[in-house]
């Protein structure tokens, strides 16, 4: 037992540590591993996944700076339609067959690493003010809130369904749809992920999905990795993980469409 | 009147408002996981002692330990929910201060939308209850 616990702790850990460096959050990871190492159910791996992004978020907000700050505005306006979209996923999760929530997630793991690469190549080749200063400028107006509040749904309710923090939606949506600073989207989708999966993570624990043996080690390596990442962000290049981590979430895509395949 | 509540302008986000709530975001993140993890971690701990299979303390202490979890009901199982259940509350703690500060600010319409996002949450626990 205390092995397990032990293994447990140590693929949450990883999950926080990738999570915080890469700004993901834990459950792109999270769910695969429990899925295909511990051979989990995977309704019980997306209900410890949502712990495990609450948990990310928990540690990331513990021991940042807080430095330039989300849109609330933005985000409590959206989170009505995303933790609305949550709890109908979580619902949803509960009546469709795992094969559906295997190849859902496969298809969210498939979209995270298309948006990481297209985030790759869109990267401003200088660091200078100007750039970054562009990233968090504050003359912005917010446009197309129906349509943003739309995706935001859908955003909800795949992170409802498959243990997502669904930022790879958020994010594009609220730069490129509404016309919110880029800067500004990501550290506003990083607000926004805990709020969304507390919406999920009652439906799935009231449902017996959340098995405290599994999340309480799982939920403290995240925790922890989490912290850990943070304090590392300044001093690791992330850029170069990142194409590690596209050819790992393609893999994972993979097999998680074989999972789905095998039943 | 929707489409007032919905389309005000929030592009002149203050760089002061996003620090304050970022600070709260801190505190209760920090107020609220410390907790949460204790709880978790003394849950594990309960766990090894009131099952011996799983490997734990020795002799008296496990005796000890059972009929302190017998007496006042705190269950292993129980002690780790309660821990998990702390780290869920983390999200709508947050809002509710974040609502908290939008009526100490005035800021009507930012505390009523703050409170339909505390609502859904609120209706995600009753859903729970009745699964």
């Amino acid at each position: 037992m205390v092995l397990i616990w032990l293994a447990l702790g140590g693929v949450g850990l990883v999950a926080g540590v990738l999570g915080a460096l890469l700004g993901l959050g834990g459950g792109i990871f999270l769910v695969p591993a429990l899925t295909l190492l511990f051979d989990m159910p995977i309704r019980a791996a997306v209900g410890t996944s949502l712990i495990g992004v609450i948990a990310t978020s928990a540690g990331v907000a513990s021991v940042s700076k807080p430095g330039r700050g989300a849109d609330v505005r933005l985000a409590m306006r959206l989170e009505l339609a995303t933790t609305a979209g949550a709890l109908a996923g979580s619902f949803l999760a509960g009546i469709i067959a795992p094969q559906l929530q295997a190849f859902a997630f496969a298809g969210i793991v498939l979209a995270t690493a298309i948006y990481t690469l297209a985030k790759m190549r869109s990267r401003p080749r200088s660091a200078s003010e100007d750039a970054i200063g562009g990233l968090y400028r504050q003359d912005y107006v917010v446009r197309k809130w129906p349509a943003g509040l739309s995706i935001s749904a859908v955003a909800g309710v795949l992170s409802g369904l498959t243990g997502s923090g669904g930022g790879f939606i958020k994010v594009p949506v609220m730069h490129s749809v509404m016309d919110v600073p880029l800067g500004i989207a990501t550290a506003t989708s990083n607000f926004m992920v805990g709020i969304t999966a507390a919406a999920s993570v009652m439906l799935y624990y009231g449902r017996g999905d959340i098995f405290p043996l599994v999340a309480v080690p799982t939920a403290i390596g995240v925790f922890s990795g989490a912290v850990l990442g943070s304090r590392l962000a300044v001093r690791v290049r992330a850029d170069s993980l990142r194409i590690a981590l596209v050819v790992l979430l393609f893999i994972i895509a993979l097999q998680m469409i074989w999972k789905g395949v095998r039943g | 009147m929707l489409d007032d509540l919905i389309r005000q302008r929030t592009g002149a986000a203050s760089a002061t408002e996003g620090q304050r709530v970022a600070r709260t975001v801190q505190r209760v993140a920090r107020a609220f996981a410390v907790p949460a993890l204790v709880l978790m971690v003394l849950g594990l701990v309960l766990f090894l002692t009131v099952h011996p299979g799983a490997g734990g303390l020795p002799g008296e202490a496990v005796v000890n330990v059972r009929r302190l979890a017998s007496r006042t009901l705190l269950t292993p199982r129980g002690v780790m929910s309660l821990g998990l259940l702390l780290l869920a509350l983390i999200p709508m703690v947050t809002v509710l201060l974040i609502v908290s500060d939008r009526l100490r600010h005035r800021q009507w319409t930012e505390a009523a939308i703050g409170l339909g996002v505390v609502s859904i949450l609120m209706i995600g626990i009753l859903l729970s209850r009745g699964e």
